[in-house]
């Protein structure tokens, strides 16, 4: 093989290597320089399949770096190398691309020309520039500083129309030209809503705001002249109310705002008005009670959320003798439809509670007595005509204010309650407690507890009443369940006995009714904790049966030994010396006593001290066991005695004995007979 | 539920009018033949009128008072010059 020959075949050879590693490139050249040498299909093929390689390779490297420049934002460059790379493959993906681009560049250029044009000074340009680069890319900022140039260039109503289509970013600068143009345009207002975001406090620009704000009062009572929507008036006059206190704007704030409500009231669109309602005064006047009872109302159809709302104003409502009255105008029943309402209102709780609301489930119990205390009071009213108007249910009364003066009411209307509890009851509802005793009405003495606000001991009588009957009755259900009371039991138990004598019987037959150790015990506590305070006749008495009770079942049960139940008998005799259960027990014990004494004597052979225990004794027990034991000692006598003289001696002993404790007793009969006997 | 809004009938609308009203609201459909007839019922019975009438209207009169005020000066808008401290380096 030749030189020549084998050079080639290295060349090929590598070029062979190369092309099956993937390099193309290397292995064209290589098959190019082979090919000089060689002539062959084969190398020719291989040529040609390198070629195309290289050329996918070039192409997808002008991609790759074009895709790269549109990354860091260079249009122009990435449009040169994907015009490069379709010029290789005429690839029509890549055509697409440089059109796309090619449109892009364009909107690139026209907003440099606006920027341009801007910067000169020439806003016109520089807007028919934006409305250019706008054509082929949708980009906000762009659009902002056009809306910004038509605000330079005075063209306010179509900057305001522009931004009012995009969504200005939040520069200070758009934030102003947007004010800008809606102050200049008469839309004060809307101005000054925008320029609050801007966080700017430079002289000028506060000189500007407090301008425009001028501009703002003086223009609104144009526009109530023109009849301006309701809706506008109230926003604009609630704003100038917040920099200004002026009567007038106060007028025209509550004109505006009930236009508006009328407005949304026809729309059945009652959560705005609850958004615009104003905040009500202690004095409400009838029409504003009853529109937003009514208001309430409509809104608790739709939701149980507002039960406590409706609660709060509908049964007040309905009882004030104004809207009472223009419940007709015609001979309808004003009664009848009262209850009619008032029925509705509560049926509204009820459906709401069985629906699982459980604030309307607790308005719901509270609803009777709300309506039963509100029509007590009226019914106790003197002056019906002007009483009409202060009438209303606890909480309403305690919520606006009310209290006082229905306390005044109560207190000049004392001869209308049938006693004083009920008196001091009625007026303790309409203090901060009321929401406590709603709860001892439903039988919730935990929550009446939970309910009671501090103690206030500078409250009146009706608070003090209500804060201590609360404490008295949650006292009760806990004794009656075995439970023991708070430490404000015995004074709240003291205070209420005074003024109605009758709970002191109540409690005190509860207490003896008390079986189980369970319950007797605590009663027993509350007991001696009241007796220290208030050591009444039937307070003793009961206090004084309850320690018999208690002691009774320990002794009997073996927790107790008979020392400790003496001494606790002769504790419950030192409290009532007329307890015939504990005079029972304590001659029970005495009698026991004595016999034991009795027996202990005869036990001594200390037959006098025996004798004397039974004459002295004042129970006829005692003397009965003596002379049993005497009778029992006769007749072992012959055990006893060897002799007739012994005999003699013993008989006549015993007989001196019996005679000493009683001289009529039979057994002295039969001692005699037998020492004549003897 | 309003049986006023339902028969499309004012607060004051008289018997005849209700009765009409039904008719026509039949005919639209934009309420279910139920509810109309209970619309109906309830406006036609006095008492349950005058319950629906408390409850669907109300009388603001004496709330809205209309305010009297002398116009102030409008302040002038010469003065009123846009501001460049805004502006930012374009």
């Amino acid at each position: 093989m030749s030189k020549k020959e084998k050079k080639a075949q290295n060349i090929l050879k590598r070029a062979h290597t190369f092309f099956e590693k993937g390099n193309y490139l290397q292995a064209l050249v290589e098959f190019e320089k082979a090919s000089r040498f060689i002539s062959s299909k084969e190398i020719d093929k291989k040529i040609a399949i390198c070629q195309e390689k290289t050329i996918d390779d070039r192409e997808q490297d002008l991609v790759k770096r074009g895709k790269k420049y549109l990354r860091n934002d260079n249009v122009r460059m990435a449009l040169k190398c994907f015009e490069e790379a379709y010029a290789i493959s005429k690839n029509p993906s890549i055509q697409d691309q440089i059109n796309e681009l090619s449109v892009g560049l364009q909107s690139i250029d026209a907003s440099r020309n606006a920027e341009e044009a801007e910067k000169n000074g020439d806003y016109i340009k520089a807007i028919e520039y934006y409305d250019q680069a706008f054509q082929h890319a949708n980009n906000s900022t762009w659009l902002n500083r056009k809306a910004i140039c038509l605000v330079k260039a005075n063209c306010f109503e179509e900057a305001n129309a522009l931004f009012s289509q995009i969504e200005p970013d939040d520069t200070n600068e758009t934030l102003y030209n947007k004010g800008y143009a809606l102050a200049i345009t008469g839309h004060y207002y809307e101005c000054l809503k925008v320029w609050e975001d801007i966080s700017e406090t430079h002289e000028a620009f506060k000189e500007q705001i407090q301008t425009v704000q001028d501009c703002l009062k003086a223009n609104i009572f144009n526009k109530l002249r023109n009849n301006a929507p309701y809706q506008t008036l109230f926003q604009e006059s609630i704003y100038i109310q917040s920099i200004d206190t002026e009567p007038a704007i106060d007028q025209l704030v509550e004109y505006s705002r009930f236009g508006w409500i009328a407005e949304l009231w026809e729309k059945q669109d009652y959560e705005t008005i609850l958004s615009i309602l104003p905040p009500l005064p202690e004095k409400m006047q009838p029409e504003l009670l009853a529109f937003v009872s009514k208001l309430y109302y409509n809104l608790c159809e739709n939701s149980g959320d507002y039960s406590s709302d409706l609660a709060l104003y509908w049964l007040t409502s309905l009882h004030n003798r104004k809207i009472c009255n223009a419940l007709t105008t015609g001979n309808e029943d004003i009664d009848a439809i009262q209850n009619e309402l008032i029925r509705k209102g509560k049926a509204l709780l009820q459906k709401h509670a069985d629906a699982g609301n459980s604030q309307a489930a607790q308005e719901f119990k509270y609803w009777e007595s709300d309506k039963t205390i509100l029509q007590f009071l009226i019914g106790i009213m003197k002056n019906r005509k002007t009483m009409g108007e202060l009438a209303c249910t606890p909480r309403f009364a305690v919520q606006f204010g009310r209290a006082e003066r229905i306390h005044t009411v109560i207190k000049n209307n004392r001869k209308g309650f049938p006693s004083k509890e009920q008196f001091l009851k009625t007026g303790a509802y309409f203090t901060p407690v009321w929401k406590a005793l709603f709860h001892i009405e439903n039988n919730e003495f935990s929550d009446a507890l939970t309910n009671l606000p501090e103690y206030n001991p500078s409250g009146d009588d009706f608070y003090q009443f209500g804060w201590l009957y609360v404490h008295f009755m949650h006292g009760r259900y806990n004794l009656t369940k075995g439970k023991k009371t708070t430490n404000l039991f015995a004074k709240a138990c003291v205070e209420i006995f005074k003024l109605e004598p009758t709970y002191e019987k109540e409690l005190s037959d509860q207490a003896l009714d008390a079986i189980s150790i369970e319950t007797i015990g605590p009663y027993e506590d509350a007991f001696a904790e009241i007796y220290k305070l208030y050591s009444s006749d039937l307070v003793s008495i009961t206090y004084s049966i309850l320690i018999c009770h208690k002691a009774l079942f320990l002794y009997n049960h073996n927790k107790m030994n008979a020392k400790g139940f003496r001494a606790a008998i002769q504790k419950a005799l030192s409290i009532d010396p007329e307890n015939e259960l504990a005079v029972g027990f304590a001659k029970d014990i005495r009698v026991e006593q004595d016999i034991s004494e009795l027996h202990q004597a005869f036990e001594r052979m200390k037959l006098n001290k025996a004798a004397r225990i039974a004459a002295e004794s004042q129970y006829p027990e005692v003397q009965k066991e003596f002379f049993e034991v005497i009778d029992m000692q006769m007749r072992e006598v012959d055990i006893r005695a060897e002799d007739d003289n012994q005999r003699y001696v013993l008989f006549n002993e015993m007989l001196r004995l019996t005679l000493s404790v009683n001289p009529s007793h039979p057994i002295n009969i039969d001692l005699k007979n037998a020492l004549a006997q003897l | 539920m309003n049986p006023f809004k339902i028969l499309n009938v004012s607060i004051d609308a008289s018997q005849r009018e209700i009765i009409q009203a039904v008719t026509k609201a039949m005919r639209e459909r934009k309420h279910s033949s139920h509810d109309i007839a209970i619309a109906q019922k309830e406006l036609l019975s006095p008492i349950s009128r005058a319950v629906h009438q408390f409850v669907h209207f109300i009388t603001i009169d004496s709330l809205q008072k209309k305010p009297k005020r002398k116009f102030p000066e409008m302040p002038e808008t010469h003065t009123f010059k846009r501001l460049t401290i805004f502006d930012r380096s374009v």
